[in-house]
C-alpha cells in the first residue's frame, strides 16, 4: 500500500507545487505550476466582492466591487473600481477559471452568469460575456452557485430547478469559453443513478462542490430551492412546510466520470465544503446552517466515505446560523462565520475528529463570508447572506472588513461601509494580484501579458 | 489505498471545442501543421518548454506521457496504432528542432510520438490562443528567466475535437489510457449503431398531440363532471391550447425572466404549491395567499380567493402585472416582449388570425387553463 506508484508520487509532487502558493517565495516550482489554478505569489493586491444590488441604494444593481488591499498601495483600503451588470440577479458566489483569466459570477435569482476579464487589468475587471440561457441549456437547473475551476472547464452547482423552484438540482459543466457541456442531476430516491444511499435521505439538493483529485472524488453539499432562498426570512421561519425543505445530504461523486457514488446524511443544510490540503488528509469539513455543527466528511482506512458531527458551533439552540468556513493551508485552523450572532469562531482542527474552539470575535451585527490569505495572516469578511434573509433596520450592516491575524487575535486593518458607499450587499470575495499575470500597475508587461504570445518581445 | 477510476466506456467525454491549427516544425526539421499531424488519429498534445526547471512540471509531464505511451504500445494493440502523441514547445526562441530532437529522443524511440516546435513567436501565437495556453515570463531568480504557465495536456479525437484537458493533478497514465479507450469504444459504437436524429418536427408533432389530448378533456370530461363552459367569443381550439400552454410555462413573461404562471401553479403539485404556505413572487417578494389550484378552474364562476374576477381571459393579467408576482411593468411591455420573441412568430396569427394582443394572450392562456380538468379516480 505504501509503494510509491507514479500516480501517488505525482500527486505528492503536485501538492508541493500547490503548497508554495502564496508564501511569497518565488521558487523554481512556480514556473510550471498548479494542479488546477494559477497562484498568487505573496501579497494579494485586490479583493473582488460580488455585491447584491439593493433597492434604494446607489444604482440598485448587482456589481463587482474591486477593493485595493495591498498595504503598499496608495489606494490601500479603498474601492478602486465597480462594474454594474444591469439589474439585480441575487448576486451570490463566483469563481475564477483555472488560468485565473476570468471571474465567473452567478445570480441565484435570474440564473444569469457574468464573466469578467480580470487578467487584462486586475484593478479594473471588465464584463466580457453574460450567459443568459443557463436554465434552458442545462435542462432546467436554476440558481448557479459555486463556480469551481477544472482544467479548461467550470463546474457549477445549481440550487434549484425550473419545474417547481424546489431544491432538486444539478451540477452543470461549461468550457472556459462559456460553452455548455453537460448536466449531472443530483441523485434522488426516484433515481439514485447507481449511487449508494448510505443514510435516510437522497434529496437531490445542491450547494457547494469541491474536488479531491488525489482520490478521484467530488463532494457536493445541499441547501434549499429558489422558493426558500428567495423568500423573506421571517416569513420562511413561520412556514412549517417550507422549513421541511432543506438539504440533508452530501454526495460523494466519481470525479472523472461525474457520477454519484454515495449519498451520506448530514441533516440541517450542510453548506460550504473545505477539503484538506495535505496529501494524506482525505477529508473535508462542512458546517450545517440549521443545526449549527461542524461535520467531517472523511475516507476511512477501508476507502469508505463517512460523515461525522465533530463539534457544535456556539449554542445550536440559539441558531447562530453558521454560513461560511475557511480552512488554513496547513489544515490546522478552521474559521467559522455565523450570521445571526455576527461572530467568527476559530477552531484548532489538527485532530479533525475533535475540533477545539480557541478564539472568537464579534465582527458585526450580521456576518457572512470569510476569506483568508494562503499564509493565514490576512482575513476578510463580508456581511450579506441573501437579499431577503439579511437583517432589517439598524442591524442591516453591510460591510467589507479586513483584519490581521497574529496567531492570537484579529486586529482590524480597515473597513468599508457598503451602505454608505451606496454599493449594496457584499457577498463572496476572491483575490486578485498583479503577480498572477507578471504585471505591475501601468507596466509594459501588462499590455503584453493580455496578448499572450507577444510576451516574447517584452521579455527581452 | 487504490484509486477508483471508472471503467473505460462507462463515462462520457463531451467535446469541449475544436482543436486549433497552426504551423509547426518537427524535430526532423519538417514544416507541417497540427491538423496534418492530427489527421485520422487520436492525439495527446502536450505543451512544454525544454528549459523548464521545475522537475514537477514539464519534465514530469513528459515522463508520465512516456509511461502512458509504453503502456498503450504494450497492452493495447487495438488503440496503440490509432494514437499519436505530440509534444510541442512554446519557447521557439530557445527550442529549435534540434533541441526538440534531443529532448524527445529518449521518449520517442520509434513510437508514434512527434516532438515539435514553431518557427517563431508569431507562428506560435495562434496556437497558444486556440488552446488557451496561459504563458508569462517569470523573472524570479530561482526560475532563471523561465516561463510561468499552467500545465495543460489535451486529448483530441479523430474529428479534431478536444475531449479532455489534463492539469498537473489529473494527469495519470492509467486515466489517459482509459480515456483513449473510451474514445475508441465510442467511435466503434457510432460506426455500428448510428443514432437516430430527433428533429424539431418530432417535437412539434408531440406538442400538437398533447394539445389535442388536453382539448379532449373539455369536450369529453371524465366521469362525474359536466361539460365545461366555454365562452362563445373564445371557442376552444388546439392551436390556442398549444399557445396558451407555451405562455403558461414561459418565464420570460416576468420582468426578470424568472417567474412563469407554472412556478406558483406547479403541475407536479396539482397546479398549486404544496411545498409552501404561500409562494414567493418575483425577487422573492411576499405573496399573502397560496396560488389556488387550477384543476377544474373552467367551472369556476368567481376567480381568486376573494372572488374579485369573473373571466379567465382577463384574470391572467393580474398576476402578470402584480409587483409581487410576475412583476411586468405594463401590458404594453408584455406585448412588446412577446412580439419580439422569435419562438412566438406566427403562432398568434395561426391561433387567432391576428397578432399578440392583450385579448389574445388572455384567451390563449385561458384556453389552456380550461383543459386542466380532473375527475374522481374510478
Amino acid at each position: 500500500m505504501k509503494r510509491r506508484t507514479p500516480m501517488n508520487f505525482m500527486l505528492a509532487a503536485s501538492f508541493m507545487v500547490l503548497g508554495s502558493f502564496g508564501h511569497g517565495v518565488a521558487r523554481a516550482d512556480e514556473t510550471c505550476m498548479s494542479p488546477y489554478m494559477a497562484k498568487i505569489v505573496g501579497q494579494e493586491d485586490f479583493v473582488y466582492v460580488w455585491t447584491l444590488g439593493q433597492e434604494g441604494v446607489g444604482d440598485e444593481q448587482d456589481k463587482l466591487v474591486t477593493i485595493d488591499v495591498n498595504p503598499k498601495s496608495a489606494k490601500h483600503g479603498s474601492v478602486v473600481h465597480t462594474v454594474s451588470v444591469g439589474g439585480r440577479n441575487a448576486a451570490h458566489h463566483g469563481g475564477f477559471t483555472d488560468d485565473r483569466a476570468h471571474f465567473w459570477a452567478g445570480g441565484l435569482d435570474t440564473s444569469r452568469i457574468f464573466i469578467f476579464d480580470v487578467r487584462t487589468d486586475p484593478s479594473k475587471p471588465r464584463l466580457v460575456k453574460t450567459i443568459e440561457d443557463f436554465v434552458a441549456k442545462s435542462g432546467g437547473a436554476v440558481g448557479p452557485h459555486t463556480f469551481y475551476a477544472m482544467p479548461g472547464r467550470m463546474l457549477i452547482t445549481a440550487l434549484s430547478n425550473h419545474r417547481d423552484h424546489g431544491g432538486r438540482t444539478a451540477l452543470v459543466e461549461y468550457t472556459n469559453e462559456g460553452k455548455y457541456l453537460a448536466t449531472y442531476w443530483m441523485p434522488t430516491d426516484d433515481n439514485l443513478q447507481g449511487a449508494k444511499k448510505a443514510g435516510s435521505y437522497a434529496d437531490g439538493y445542491g450547494y457547494d462542490v469541491r474536488a479531491l483529485p488525489r482520490r478521484n472524488v467530488l463532494v457536493t453539499s445541499s441547501f434549499t430551492g429558489w422558493s426558500n432562498y428567495m423568500m423573506d426570512f421571517g416569513k420562511l421561519l413561520q412556514d412549517k412546510e417550507a422549513m421541511k425543505r432543506f438539504g440533508n445530504t452530501v454526495v460523494i461523486w466519481n470525479l472523472h466520470a461525474r457520477k454519484p457514488k454515495k449519498i451520506l446524511d448530514i441533516p440541517g443544510a450542510p453548506l460550504e465544503i473545505r477539503c484538506g490540503w495535505q496529501p494524506n488528509h482525505n477529508y473535508c469539513f462542512t458546517s450545517t446552517a440549521l443545526t449549527s455543527k461542524i461535520w467531517l466528511i472523511h475516507e476511512d482506512a477501508q476507502g469508505e466515505w463517512r460523515t461525522q458531527a465533530v463539534s457544535d458551533i456556539g449554542d445550536p439552540s440559539k441558531t447562530p446560523l453558521p454560513v461560511d468556513i475557511s480552512l488554513s493551508s496547513e489544515d490546522d485552523l478552521l474559521w467559522v462565520d455565523s450570521f445571526s450572532d455576527g461572530l467568527v469562531r476559530l477552531y484548532d482542527v489538527r485532530d479533525p475528529f475533535h475540533p477545539k474552539q480557541i478564539y472568537e470575535k464579534k465582527i458585526g451585527a450580521q456576518l457572512n463570508m470569510v476569506s483568508q490569505s494562503w499564509d493565514g495572516k490576512r482575513l476578510y469578511f463580508t456581511s450579506s447572506l441573501l437579499a431577503n434573509w439579511d437583517k432589517k433596520g439598524a442591524d442591516n450592516e453591510q460591510f467589507f472588513k479586513a483584519f490581521q491575524w497574529d496567531g492570537k487575535q484579529l486586529t482590524q486593518r480597515f473597513a468599508i461601509d457598503f451602505s454608505k458607499e451606496k454599493l449594496g450587499r457584499p457577498h463572496i470575495m476572491r483575490f486578485g494580484a498583479y503577480s498572477l499575470y507578471a504585471q505591475r500597475p501601468g507596466s509594459e508587461s501588462m499590455r503584453v501579458a493580455a496578448h499572450g504570445p507577444e510576451y516574447q518581445r517584452s521579455a527581452r | 489505498m487504490s484509486l477508483s477510476y471508472p471503467d473505460a466506456g462507462s463515462y462520457e467525454l463531451p467535446p469541449l471545442k475544436s482543436a486549433g491549427d497552426g504551423e509547426i516544425v518537427t524535430s526532423t526539421g519538417t514544416v507541417t501543421t497540427l491538423h496534418e499531424l492530427y489527421a485520422g488519429k487520436l492525439v495527446v498534445l502536450s505543451l512544454i518548454y525544454t528549459r523548464c526547471a521545475d522537475a514537477q512540471g514539464c519534465p514530469w509531464t513528459t515522463a508520465l506521457l512516456s509511461i502512458a505511451r509504453k503502456r498503450l504500445d504494450r497492452d493495447e494493440p487495438e488503440i496503440s496504432p490509432r494514437a499519436r502523441f505530440i509534444t510541442l514547445s512554446f519557447d521557439p526562441k530557445h527550442d529549435s528542432p534540434d533541441i526538440m530532437r534531443r529532448y524527445g529522443e529518449p521518449f520517442a524511440q520509434g513510437r508514434d510520438w512527434v516532438f515539435a516546435t514553431t518557427d517563431s513567436p508569431a507562428a506560435l501565437a495562434p496556437i497558444l490562443r486556440a488552446y488557451g495556453q496561459d504563458l508569462r515570463p517569470d523573472s524570479s531568480p530561482a526560475a532563471g528567466a523561465g516561463l510561468a504557465h499552467l500545465l495543460r495536456v489535451f486529448l483530441i479525437d479523430e474529428n479534431q475535437f478536444i475531449r479532455n484537458i489534463y492539469g498537473a493533478s489529473v494527469l495519470d497514465p492509467a486515466l489517459l489510457v482509459s480515456d483513449l479507450k473510451t474514445l475508441v469504444l465510442e467511435q466503434d459504437a457510432r460506426l455500428t449503431r448510428p443514432r437516430p436524429e430527433k428533429g424539431l418536427a418530432a417535437e412539434a408533432e408531440l406538442s400538437e398531440k398533447r394539445s389535442a389530448d388536453l382539448t379532449r378533456w373539455v369536450l369529453d370530461p371524465p366521469l362525474g363532471l359536466p361539460q365545461a363552459p366555454v365562452p362563445a367569443d373564445n371557442p376552444l381550439t388546439e392551436a390556442k391550447v398549444a399557445l396558451g400552454r407555451m405562455l403558461f410555462y414561459d418565464r420570460r413573461l416576468s420582468l426578470n425572466n424568472t417567474m412563469s404562471c407554472a412556478m406558483c401553479h406547479i403541475p407536479d403539485q396539482g397546479f398549486t404549491n404544496n411545498a409552501l404556505a404561500a409562494p414567493a413572487g418575483i425577487e422573492g417578494r411576499s405573496v399573502r395567499r397560496n396560488a389556488p389550484s387550477l384543476y377544474n378552474v373552467a367551472y369556476q364562476e368567481h376567480l381568486f380567493h376573494d372572488g374579485r374576477e369573473s373571466f379567465l381571459e382577463t384574470q391572467v393579467w393580474s398576476p402578470l402585472l402584480a409587483r409581487n408576482e410576475m412583476g411586468a411593468p405594463s401590458v404594453g411591455w408584455v406585448l412588446d416582449k412577446v412580439r419580439r420573441l422569435p419562438d412566438y412568430q406566427g403562432l398568434f396569427e395561426r391561433a387567432f388570425g391576428r397578432p399578440a394582443g392583450m385579448a389574445t394572450i388572455g384567451q390563449a392562456i385561458a384556453s389552456y387553463e380550461r383543459t386542466l380538468i380532473s375527475g374522481n379516480a374510478v
